[in-house]
C-alpha cells in the first residue's frame, strides 16, 4: 500500500498541489506553517493511498485550514467566554419632566393644607355658634 | 512569500522554505536564484540535477553527500548512481517530481553499501530556467546511521 499526503492551496478560485510527503506529521506542520503565513485563503492535507495489487486509490481529507474555519472558530472562542459587556444605563429622567413632577407635589401639598385649614375654620365656627 | 522557520531544525523544511523564497509567486524558482551563500549550514547536503526529464545527470554535489557516497559522484548520470547509498536514495523519486511538478520529500530506512543502516529523509525541488518546463533540480537529504540494535523496517527503496 502505498501512501502520500499532497498539500493542496487554495488561490483565486484554484486548488492547487502544493508540494507531496511520505508523513503526514510533516505534511501538517508545513500546512500549518504556510496558513499562519496568510499566503492562501484556504489549505488542506490531502492522503493518497494506491494498492498495488488491487489497483484502486483512495483520497482523503486529513486536515483543512480556511480563514473562514478560523473566523468562526475565534468567534466560538468569544461565545464560550464570559461576558464582560456592561448592562446598559438606566434611562435618565428629563430634567423637565423632573420639575413637573415636583411643581405637582407642590400644588398638591398646597391644596390639601388649604382644605384641611378650611375644615378647622369651619368645624370652630360651628362650635362658636353653638356655644 | 511564508514565514520564515525560526525553530525549524528539520532539512527539509528549511530547504523547501528557501525554495518558497526563491519562487514567489511564480511556479517554479529559476536555478541562478540558488545562492550557496544564503543558505550555508544546508549547502553541504544539497545536490544538483540537470536536464532531469532527458538525461538527468549530477551537476553538483555536495561535501556531505560525497563523504556519504564514498567519493566524488559529480557529474554521473541519473542511472550511474549506486542505488544503496544516500545519494541514490534520494534520488530516487525524481519521476515523481517531474510528473507533479512539485517539491516532493521522502524519508526511509535502508542498509547502504557500506552496511551502515541509514535513516534519511529527502526532498527533490523542481527549478525552471524559462518557467515553462523543469530544468533542474535541486536537492537536499541529511540521515542518521542506526546503532546495531535498531531495526531496519522498511529496507526496500
Amino acid at each position: 500500500m502505498m501512501v502520500v499526503f499532497e498539500i493542496h492551496t487554495f488561490r483565486e478560485g484554484v486548488w492547487k498541489i502544493d508540494s507531496v510527503f511520505d508523513d503526514k506529521e510533516l505534511a501538517v506542520v508545513e500546512a500549518q506553517r504556510m496558513e499562519r503565513a496568510g499566503r492562501y485563503s484556504a489549505i488542506r492535507v490531502v492522503e493518497e493511498t494506491f494498492d498495488e495489487k488491487t489497483e484502486k486509490g483512495n483520497t482523503r481529507t486529513v486536515y483543512r485550514s480556511t480563514k473562514v474555519d478560523r473566523v468562526n472558530t475565534e468567534s466560538a472562542e468569544r461565545r464560550k467566554a464570559p461576558s464582560t459587556i456592561a448592562a446598559p444605563p438606566k434611562k435618565a429622567v428629563p430634567k423637565k419632566a423632573q420639575a413637573s413632577f415636583t411643581r405637582i407635589m407642590i400644588m398638591a401639598s398646597l391644596t390639601l393644607g388649604a382644605i384641611v385649614l378650611a375644615g378647622i375654620g369651619i368645624m370652630y365656627a360651628l362650635h362658636s355658634l353653638a356655644g | 512569500m511564508t514565514e520564515p522557520h525560526p525553530r525549524e531544525r528539520r532539512l527539509v523544511l528549511r530547504l523547501l522554505d528557501y525554495w518558497r523564497q526563491m519562487a514567489g509567486d511564480c511556479d517554479w524558482p529559476q536555478p541562478e536564484t540558488v545562492d550557496p551563500q544564503a543558505i550555508p549550514d544546508m549547502w553541504t547536503f544539497c545536490f544538483m540535477i540537470d536536464d532531469p526529464k532527458r538525461a538527468p545527470r549530477l551537476s553538483f554535489v555536495g561535501d556531505y553527500h560525497k563523504e556519504m557516497y564514498g567519493g566524488d559522484p559529480t557529474g554521473l548520470a541519473f542511472h550511474e548512481v549506486n542505488k544503496d547509498t544516500l545519494l541514490g536514495r534520494s534520488m530516487s523519486y525524481l519521476g515523481d517530481v517531474l510528473a507533479k511538478g512539485v517539491p516532493v520529500t521522502y524519508g526511509n530506512q535502508f542498509v547502504d553499501l557500506q552496511g551502515r543502516g541509514l535513516l534519511y529523509r529527502s526532498i527533490l525541488l523542481p527549478l525552471s530556467a524559462d518557467g515553462k518546463t523543469i530544468s533542474v533540480v535541486l536537492g537536499g537529504a541529511n540521515c542518521r546511521i542506526l546503532g546495531q540494535d535498531e531495526v531496519i523496517e522498511n529496507p526496500q527503496p
